[in-house]
């Protein structure tokens, strides 16, 4: 987000933190749930939200949220660039700059890695502490795309105890090799810890946001599922700022605790959460799978 | 005005090549210098240059050459072939020299096994261009030479199918019929499978188009015969993959796992069924283990060649072989 001075309040419960810090972002577990939440207006972050600001429903059951926070922990940023034939050329340039430049937002006890996206994967560097310059000089573009496969990947690597996972891709959008179908992906970023958000430069950027090609679909329905989103962006403009947006939504947004009231059932756990005290732009993930 | 176009196009295509070097170089490949002009085929800026200047010598390619007719058209067209193989990427020429060869090659009376190989690097080479219409294309011209070669029916499916790829059809939107074109596919694969020769590789490709038509159990039926027929450890791998696809769609996960474990037995190590084993575990009983997979294949400074990424092309898979085939064949 362009020019947006976002207000970071911390709201810490006391003990939550010390709780969160003992598991990553969203794992469904016997301890409960973690879910985050982005409440912004006006495209700023809304700071100063208590529990009782908040209304969550799992599978249409009312819950108890148990805690509120925003999150202090460490960052694992995972970006996961299109290296493909397609970007070639003056947009891989601005890729390597716009890497470059997020890693300088990132606090030194934040870490960021790099996956290319080509017909192969491949992890371009591995984490390395915020604020250090990632070795870039040698991405190369070329080859097809397998963006399912690559977005999957990056969900199914587990993230460590006490630290947030955000993973932040960049593609055209077109998935031209991936050996898993889209229903597999969708499926997987149920299961996923990390806040999944996508970046997809179109003629008009936001303007565009119209589009509804399957493979846009598909990425709405996959970021969605993570709490995250997917940001158009004109093929001109930074992809250092949607980074940045990204990054910048994920430090300020909530992380709410709940116990869902009875077992917890195997499948698709279907999760609402809003806030009622206000016209709130409120992301939160769509939902989470308990294994059967 | 028919026939000044005619005269027109007549004129331009009995000119002398724009640059020299194409005309000097195919001389030296009819010659005694095959090798040093293969090797020096990469250093081909475009191949419109190519395709532009032997359109101009078509009609004095065995004059060119002071050669029989037939055998300075053999040369002529492998020597374009020879710069396709160096330069397919550059698929919409490559296409249009592939068919200039063609030309070539129809123009012999009697074809013997030197063209039949040519038509089956073709295919080959088209394959790389991910063009299906130059397949289909392709798949006329060879018929009109060996209208018995098995292999026409598998192309035909081939084409069908790469018009229902993701691989062909690109940005953003997905074929109108689709539905109807992978309907055509399966029909195609499915005649394809009567033929002894092809029966492995046509139940394979209709097992993967089955599983584009959502329709598992027709997946799971044809490439659970598939495998016997198949001697390419290449098309064993890709069968056991598509099998744990087909498998897992239908609920039967430790089916699905076994198969997947199967494949990267037959390729160890390879992308694709690195990912679907990974993605099977994450969902159902092993988190840990699929991470262990997702982290071993991430970390690698490359992956190894996976027959997936050049199973949408058809026949390219093949093209070293075939180029070295047609090689052999025109000593």
């Amino acid at each position: 987000m362009k020019g947006a001075a976002w207000t970071v309040v911390l709201l810490v419960v006391a003990g939550a933190i010390a709780l969160e810090a003992q598991r990553p972002v969203f794992r469904a577990e016997a301890a409960g749930i973690s879910i985050t939440v982005s409440v912004r207006s006006g495209g700023k972050a809304v700071a100063g939200l208590t529990a009782k600001d908040f209304t969550i429903t799992d599978n249409g059951a009312t819950q108890k949220v148990s805690s509120v926070s925003v999150e202090s922990l460490p960052i694992d940023l995972t970006l996961l660039l299109d290296l493909s034939g397609s970007v070639n050329g003056l947009r891989l340039e601005r890729l390597k700059y716009s890497v470059v430049e997020t890693a300088k937002l990132l606090r030194p006890v934040d870490r960021v890695r790099l996956i290319g996206m080509q017909h192969e994967l491949r992890q371009v560097f591995g984490y390395q502490a915020g604020g250090t310059r990632p070795p870039v000089e040698q991405l190369t573009a070329f080859g097809g795309t397998s963006l399912y496969d690559g977005l999957a990947a990056a969900m199914m690597r587990a993230g460590e105890p006490e630290r947030r996972q955000l993973i932040v891709a960049a593609t055209d959008g077109d998935d031209t090799l991936s050996i898993l179908p889209e229903t597999s992906v969708k499926e997987i970023a149920g299961y996923a810890d990390a806040v999944v958000h996508v970046i997809i430069p179109v003629l008009g950027g936001r303007s565009a946001k119209t589009i509804s090609t399957p493979a846009a679909t598909t990425l709405t329905d996959v970021t969605q599922r993570t709490g995250g989103q997917l940001f158009w962006i004109d093929p001109g403009a930074p992809v250092s700022d949607a980074f940045a947006q990204a990054l910048e939504e994920f430090r300020t947004s909530y992380v709410l605790r709940y116990m869902p009231d009875g077992a917890l059932t195997p499948g698709w756990h279907e999760v609402n959460v809003a806030v009622p005290s206000g016209q709130y732009d409120v992301r939160a993930r769509k939902g989470y799978s308990i294994r059967k | 005005m028919r026939w000044v176009a005619a005269a027109l196009l007549s004129f331009v295509a009995t000119q002398a090549p724009e640059r020299p070097w194409v005309a000097e170089w195919l001389k030296e490949f009819a010659g005694d210098s095959r090798g040093a002009v293969i090797a020096r085929m990469n250093k081909i800026d475009s191949l419109k240059v190519l395709e532009v200047d032997l359109d101009r010598m078509s009609e004095n390619i065995p004059a060119t050459l002071a050669l029989p007719a037939d055998q300075a058209r053999r040369l002529a067209a492998a020597f374009a072939t020879e710069a396709v193989f160096a330069k397919f990427e550059q698929s919409q020429s490559a296409a249009k020299l592939i068919e200039w060869a063609c030309r070539q090659i129809r123009r012999i009376q009697q074809p013997g096994p030197y063209e039949e190989q040519w038509h089956l690097a073709a295919f080959a080479l088209l394959g790389g261009t991910a063009d299906p219409n130059a397949i289909d294309a392709h798949i006329a011209h060879m018929r009109l030479q060996f209208p018995n070669e098995p292999r026409l029916l598998l192309q035909r499916g081939i084409a069908e199918e790469l018009r229902a790829s993701r691989f062909a059809f690109g940005k953003g939107t997905v074929p109108f019929d689709l539905p109807r074109r992978l309907e055509e596919a399966a029909k195609r694969f499915t005649e394809a499978a009567a033929v002894e020769s092809t029966r492995g590789e046509a139940l394979l490709r209709l097992g993967h188009v089955e599983l584009s038509r959502d329709r598992p159990d027709a997946a799971l039926a044809a490439l659970n015969t598939a495998e016997p027929a198949l001697g390419d450890r290449d098309l064993v791998y890709l069968a056991r993959l598509f099998r744990g696809m087909a498998l897992e769609r239908l609920g039967r996960v430790d089916e699905a796992r076994a198969a997947f474990e199967s494949a990267l037995k037959a390729r160890p190590d390879t992308q694709s069924a690195s990912i679907a084993l990974a993605a099977v575990l994450f969902r159902t009983t092993d988190r840990d283990r699929a991470n262990t997979i997702v982290n071993d294949l991430l970390s690698r400074e490359r992956q190894v060649n996976d027959p997936w990424w050049v199973y949408p092309p058809g026949d390219f898979r093949l093209v070293e072989a075939r180029m070295t085939s047609l090689r052999r064949a025109l000593k």
